[in-house]
């Protein structure tokens, strides 16, 4: 709902205002935010949000796109963070995919070959990854 | 006269439920005398059990196998190809109820062995005893379960306490030692099954401090040392935070005092170049958490203005304030050494 809204906010004065646009079709974009990266181990078990704590950070983004509503294409940027965070070989700018709701939790995959970009809970998209230890597991988290 | 008989009973049950809840005890750990490196040690624990752990009672429960953990380092990597455990108890049974009790009775290592309980689905039982029960207090260093099944099943002998002794004898690593080590006993069908062992700290679990000499390094995970991480397991590929405090045991460092403190890095390569960042940045600067702690995350293949692909063999950090005019550096390495973890993705 919020995903479908997120188009339509305008802000008059200091307000934001739920407007539904006489134009809006549920196309549209949204950039989302890293609010989180949590940095997990077995003493640590539910991680250490270090998103305040390494330069580049503030520079990532997820970019996702939609027509009728629905996710179609997805963006994104590891700005100036150090490491590359995914496995597989992203493909640079923006990449076809589809919203998976039939495995949990839902998940945005590549359209070319399944790959699960980010998983959709509580309203936030998340994904986890490692990076060289493997008792060290890493989760972006944006909204 | 009816409702005395309920409340009776109610609190009947809540006594029977706190023996049930802490039915296994360690009482003391032996070892033998002067734990020297690369030599073998031998650590006797001793458990009081009570008759209400459902042990395979007649009539009430079948009996169950033994199942002893150890926490050991993680470094000792072939310590279960080396450990040998044997258990002896009084008034546990080996073969039939009434039967002799457990004497010199052998338990084998089960590695791998995953644990079906819900809550940790899939997790081996080394990595559930970690995250329930911890490392008892060692948190300078990597540390390790290891669990081992007794080859035969014992009865608990109805109505009567039980004692048990288990003894383990196990080669110790090359390097010179400072740890807790711990041990935890549990029945292998009913223990990570049942509730009260989804811990933390049960009562069956005991720990001691065990100091090896005679090795060729000196490891401390018991003590805070100058430097530390967290994570306290890291590979150099990661992200961590190096901490750093510039007073032990009473004992200020130069820097002791100093608002602005940089972290300067030296690494040593898998080629056998070496790289050095001594750049004071907002990248190096270190967080002051109180007067006399430090942190700051790091990933060090951008600090050193390395490539993902790069491989570093050693890292070293030293610590210097804002002009470089007092420096806090190891007295015979590079640097304090930040240590790899073996546990590679």
């Amino acid at each position: 709902m919020i995903l479908s809204l997120s188009g339509c906010v305008k802000i008059y004065g200091d307000k934001e205002h739920f407007i539904i646009d006489k134009n809006y079709n549920g196309t549209f974009d949204y950039t989302f935010t890293l609010q989180k990266v949590l940095e997990k181990d077995p003493v640590n078990v539910n991680g250490i949000d270090i998103v305040d704590e390494l330069e580049g950070y503030e520079s990532l983004a997820l970019k996702v796109y939609y027509v009728d509503e629905k996710i179609t294409a997805l963006e994104f940027t590891e700005g100036s963070v150090p490491y590359t965070a995914y496995g597989f070989n992203l493909p640079q700018g923006k990449v076809d995919c589809y919203f998976d709701t039939k495995c949990y939790p839902n998940a945005v995959k590549l359209k070319s070959d399944n790959s699960v970009i980010a998983y959709y809970k509580l309203g936030q998209f998340f994904f986890q990854f490692q990076l060289d230890c493997s008792e060290i597991t890493y989760e972006y988290w944006f909204k | 006269m009816k409702k005395k008989h309920i409340i009776s009973w109610s609190v009947l049950g809540l006594i029977a439920l706190a023996l049930a809840a802490c039915g296994i005890f360690g009482q003391e750990i032996i070892f033998s005398d002067n734990p020297t490196a690369n030599k073998e040690i031998t650590m006797t624990t001793r458990y009081l059990i009570q008759n209400t752990t459902g042990m395979g009672k007649p009539g009430e429960n079948s009996p169950d196998y033994l199942l002893y953990a150890v926490l050991v380092p993680s470094v000792w990597e072939d310590f279960e190809d080396n450990a040998v455990v044997t258990c002896s108890s009084k008034n546990i049974s080996v073969e039939s109820y009434g039967g002799p009790d457990f004497t010199n009775e052998t338990c084998h290592a089960i590695p791998g062995t995953t644990i079906p309980n819900a809550e940790f689905a899939g997790a081996t039982l080394s990595e559930w005893y970690a995250a329930k029960i911890g490392f008892a207090e060692n948190k300078y260093g990597s540390m390790t379960w290891h669990f081992y099944k007794s080859d035969k099943p014992g009865y608990l002998v109805q109505d009567l306490d039980a004692e048990l002794t288990v003894t383990i004898k196990f080669k110790a690593g090359p390097q010179n030692f400072d740890f807790n080590i711990c041990n935890g006993i549990m029945t292998y069908n009913n223990g990570p099954h049942t509730w009260w062992y989804n811990g933390p700290w049960t009562g069956a679990e005991i720990y001691k401090e065990l100091v090896i000499t005679g090795g060729d390094a000196y490891l401390d995970y018991v003590h805070q040392p100058v430097v530390s991480t967290v994570p306290m397991n890291v590979r150099y590929g990661d992200v961590f935070s190096v901490n750093y405090v510039s007073e032990l045991s009473g004992v200020p460092s130069p820097l002791k005092g100093e608002k602005e403190v940089y972290l300067t890095l030296i690494a040593e390569l898998s080629n056998g170049s070496t790289k050095e960042c001594k750049v004071h940045s907002s990248k190096t600067l270190m967080k002051m958490t109180d007067d006399i702690s430090y942190y700051k995350y790091v990933y060090p293949k951008d600090l050193l203005g390395l490539k993902q692909s790069d491989e570093i063999k050693s890292l070293y950090v030293n610590f210097e304030n804002a002009d470089g005019s007092k420096k806090d550096c190891h007295e015979t390495l590079p640097g304090y050494p930040i240590n790899q973890s073996n546990k590679k993705k």
